[in-house]
């Protein structure tokens, strides 16, 4: 990331700074809409670095050349790198199908421990096992994508472009998804899985799918973000840039919601990516922790938006209209069961029994 | 054992509980160190072991200051998406922001470096059959035993531990009891605000004090619940010596890299023969 | 005295789930001290949801509840349950991880004094019980969970009890014995109100019955006459909606 922290001093700076800016949104656009599909049937991924470091890394062994010298990694076959996004986006599903199997028919909360887990051990697998990926020398020198194509200096316009291209592939991709009879199932199995289940739809499955086609994205995601660096290692790959950084996004945005997961990758991706800008002309004490104080408000933002806007800068459609009024008989509108517990707790919060 | 506490009876899965850990031993350093050492606590030891009087007031004021923080929490965050109907997904990503933002406030009063309670080295000791022990190990051990023991004499003989249990076990059953539910789970927050600065402080005192030590355990603590079946703290108390005893043991055979991966093989492992935990009880 | 005063008495009573959804419409409903009062009909009637509203867990209500003349229209469950009266939800009735004893003791948590004795009075009432206090609930059969929800709920002497479909899930051997035992509890001095779907078995025991359809009272009769009359079973079969059967029809009347 370090690579964006430019000084705005020139009209260049300015227009290389968001140039880049906008790549790398792109690229989180990408993650977080991976995401969005993953929690939109209920899967609880605190593990996309995992999957993004999966993509990055498969791409980069095996579109780089053979390693020289003290490098020591594994494949360095050259391929072309559209092959290599390929294999990253499978390698991404292969790595959801292993993490599937195990917990997805159990408790949620499983899902959670087992992806955050398998982000840590994926990590030190990268730090520690000699000759596999270079341990935490990292790979560098990663082709970029028709790189070989541009002269000059005009390659980082391509860079934006690609990203773009393919967010907006992605975006087309989730939201046919969405929209098909597939989507909808998984939503009926968000919002009541027993009903899901009588209904005759096997749950499991379905899940597993939504948890692959974000996997896929996500390794895609971590592909474009190899070939974008040129130079990855395990440290990129933090849990906090990788994965909660994009639920950030996610929560932000407004979950449940493609455009919202968008919007939030670019207006949480400003406000990280633009602290550096104003560190300098913050006075000494705040400037020396300013990255402190980022990773503070980050936090803050996820508690903030759950507490008083849990939809998200961008509410998920069709859901303020079915809280209207309706005759007896009728089914219950969503959300019923949210609002009468409300309801019930400001009663007894009113009257302590005791009294 | 504070985090399967949570967990059992709150249905949190509290991903904060590790950085509460930090809290917990950067409170506790706080004391001991410099700072401290001018309210007057510092100097003095007891007998072989490497610390006096200033940890113990420092674990004190650990355990009541982790504590608050996660009664405040409560009020503050939990109370809330509660009132409003969230559920598991909800807790948990609220969790873990409030875990970024815990880990944060320690990197911005303390800053990014590693301490130790007491400098200098500490020898340690030989016991039977060569195996050496640090006279400060035999103090963790017989804390964590006695808070184990406090634990199940306040979980199965206590009204409120009892109540602790009804509510785990089914809210809306003990609120037609008449349970305030509300003062059970500021109760149980309370405990596991306890118990996790008292494990923070061990981990310092046993290892280094650092800001990221509680985010770091959080894995293998997950992994120890699991084993030991949710919400049962001899559970937790067996699961955590077994994911322990396990890492060392790993390293035997495998690079000592990977250490950190070994809790979560743990976890798929168990997850696939036991989901409910080797202790965990059938319903 | 020909103008008893009702334990509970439910007028012009409205409410839902959520503010402006009625399940409830207007229901008038009187419960006696010396009674068992029974409350049937489809699925789906709002019969369960009645109950709830009567203990003060429903949480859009409107009309008025009172309980032996007080006005408690608004009262939180918690204050219902202190003031007498006892609620037997259908199902997750018992704190499946605790044993026996500790189910009775969260029971009787808001007893300031005389737990103990309390214990060894409500054990002695259900010998099943009894036996081996120190057992585990989730190890307990079904009708032997229903005791132990029922005995629950006695924790503090309540003087009126609410039941959910007490016999629901239960084989008719245990079903048999349970409403017995209802009795029983009901002779010692509590009025009970309960919801049945078991209907026929149900109205044997009961002293009076009240038909509900659609979230309406349809219709109420003592439960002898209800037991008797086919017509009236067939009249309010023909009222209600197509689809749905009525428990009455099952086991017609010899």
């Amino acid at each position: 990331m370090e690579q964006l922290i430019v000084t705005l001093v020139t009209f260049d700076g300015a227009v290389n700074w968001t140039v880049g800016f906008l790549t790398t949104v792109a690229i989180f656009a990408i993650l977080a809409l991976a995401l969005n599909i993953q929690w939109s049937v209920g899967i609880l991924n605190f593990g996309v670095a995992a999957f993004f470091m999966v993509g990055a890394y498969v791409s980069a062994v095996l579109t780089l050349p053979a390693p020289e010298g003290l490098e020591a990694y594994v494949a360095g076959w050259g391929i072309p790198i559209p092959v290599g996004w390929l294999f990253a986006a499978l390698a991404g599903a292969v790595l959801a199908i292993l993490l599937g199997i195990p917990t997805l028919r159990l408790r949620d909360d499983f899902l959670a421990i087992a992806t955050i887990g398998v982000a840590a051990i994926l990590r030190s697998i990268a730090n520690s096992v000699e000759g596999l990926v270079n341990r935490s020398r990292g790979l560098n020198g990663i082709d970029g994508f028709l790189e070989d194509q541009v002269q000059g200096g005009g390659y980082r316009w391509v860079e934006l472009a690609i990203a773009l291209v393919v967010l907006l592939a992605v975006y087309w991709l989730v939201s046919r998804a969405s929209a098909s009879p597939w989507g909808r199932a998984l939503r009926a199995i968000r919002d009541n899985e027993d009903t899901a289940k009588a209904s005759g739809k096997n749950t499991v499955k379905f899940r597993m799918g939504a948890f692959m086609l974000g996997a896929m994205l996500m390794g895609l995601a971590g592909a474009i973000y190899a070939h974008r660096s040129g130079t990855i290692s395990p440290l990129t790959f933090s849990d906090l840039l990788g994965t909660f950084f994009v639920w950030t996004m996610l929560i932000v945005g407004g979950s449940g919601n493609h455009r919202g997961a968008v919007l939030g990758a670019v207006v949480v991706g400003f406000f990280w990516f633009g602290t550096p800008l104003i560190q300098e002309s913050l006075p000494d004490w705040l400037g020396s922790r300013v990255f402190q104080v980022r990773q503070l408000l980050i936090g803050l933002l996820i508690v903030v938006f759950l507490l008083w806007r849990p939809q998200g800068l961008l509410a998920e459609r069709d859901r303020v209209s079915r809280f209207v009024t309706r005759g007896p008989g009728d089914e219950l509108p969503d959300g019923w069961l949210d609002k009468a517990m409300k309801r019930l707790r400001q009663r007894s919060a009113a009257q302590s029994p005791r009294s | 054992m504070g985090l399967t506490l949570v967990f059992g009876v709150l249905g949190i899965g509290d991903f904060a509980h590790g950085d509460k850990m930090g809290w917990g031993m950067f409170l506790a350093f706080f004391v001991v160190s410099a700072e401290g050492a001018n309210l007057g606590f510092a100097g003095g030891r007891f007998g072989s072991l490497s610390f006096g009087w200033g940890l113990i007031v420092g674990l004190l004021v650990a355990m009541i200051g982790v504590a608050l923080i996660s009664v405040i929490l409560e009020r503050l965050v939990f109370r809330r998406l509660r009132a409003a109907g969230g559920g598991f997904f909800v807790f948990a990503i609220a969790s873990l922001g409030i875990s970024i933002m815990l880990r944060a406030v320690i990197q911005l009063i303390w800053g990014p470096s590693n301490f130790r309670y007491t400098p200098g080295i500490h020898p340690a000791i030989e016991i039977l059959g060569g195996i050496k022990v640090k006279p400060d190990q035999f103090f963790i051990v017989g804390v964590t035993i006695l808070a184990a023991v406090l634990l199940y004499w306040l979980l199965y003989r206590t009204r409120f531990g009892k109540a602790m249990r009804a509510t785990a076990d089914n809210p809306g059953l003990a609120e037609a009891s008449g349970i305030d539910t509300n003062r059970i789970r500021i109760g149980t927050w309370i405990i596991a605000g306890f118990l996790g600065a008292l494990a923070g402080v061990m981990l310092g005192l046993q290892a280094e004090v650092r800001f990221d030590a509680g985010f770091r355990l959080l894995l293998p603590l997950f992994a120890a619940v699991i084993l030991g079946g949710i919400g049962n703290p001899w559970g937790a108390l067996i699961g955590g010596l077994g994911v322990g005893i396990a890492q060392e043991v790993s390293t035997q055979w495998i690079n000592t890299g990977l250490k950190p991966g070994i809790p979560f093989v743990i976890v798929i492992v168990v997850l696939l023969l036991r989901p409910r935990g080797l202790f965990g009880q059938v319903r | 005295m020909s103008e008893r005063q009702p334990l509970f008495r439910v007028e012009a009573f409205s409410g839902g789930y959520v503010d402006g959804i009625d399940i409830i419409h207007d229901v008038e409903l009187d419960l006696y001290r010396d009674e068992i009062l029974t409350i049937i009909g489809p699925n789906g009637a709002g019969k369960s949801t009645l109950l709830k509203a009567i203990v003060g867990a429903l949480p859009f209500e409107r009309g008025r509840r009172s309980f032996q003349g007080t006005d408690v229209s608004g009262w939180s469950t918690p204050r219902m349950i202190e003031a007498g009266i006892g609620y037997v939800p259908q199902v997750d009735n018992v704190f499946t991880s605790m044993s026996i004893r500790e189910n009775l003791e969260m029971g009787g948590y808001m007893r300031q004094e005389g737990l103990r004795e309390r214990i060894a009075e409500v054990l002695a009432m259900f010998p099943d019980l009894e036996s081996r206090p120190g057992e585990r609930a989730s190890r307990l059969s079904g009708g032997q969970r229903q005791m132990l929800a029922m005995a629950r709920a006695l924790m503090l002497d309540p003087v009126m009890l609410c039941l959910d479909e007490p016999t629901a899930a239960l084989s008719p051997a245990a079903r048999g014995e349970l409403l017995g035992r209802i009795y029983g509890i009901h002779m010692s001095g509590v009025g009970i109100l309960m919801v049945e779907q078991n209907a026929t078995e149900a109205l044997v025991w009961s002293d009076r019955a009240v038909v509900m359809v659609d979230g309406e009272k349809v219709l109420e009769d003592s439960g002898l006459e209800m037991l008797t009359s086919s017509a009236v079973g067939q009249a309010f079969l023909g009222q209600g909606e197509e689809g749905e059967g009525f428990a009455l029809d099952e086991g017609s009347p010899p």
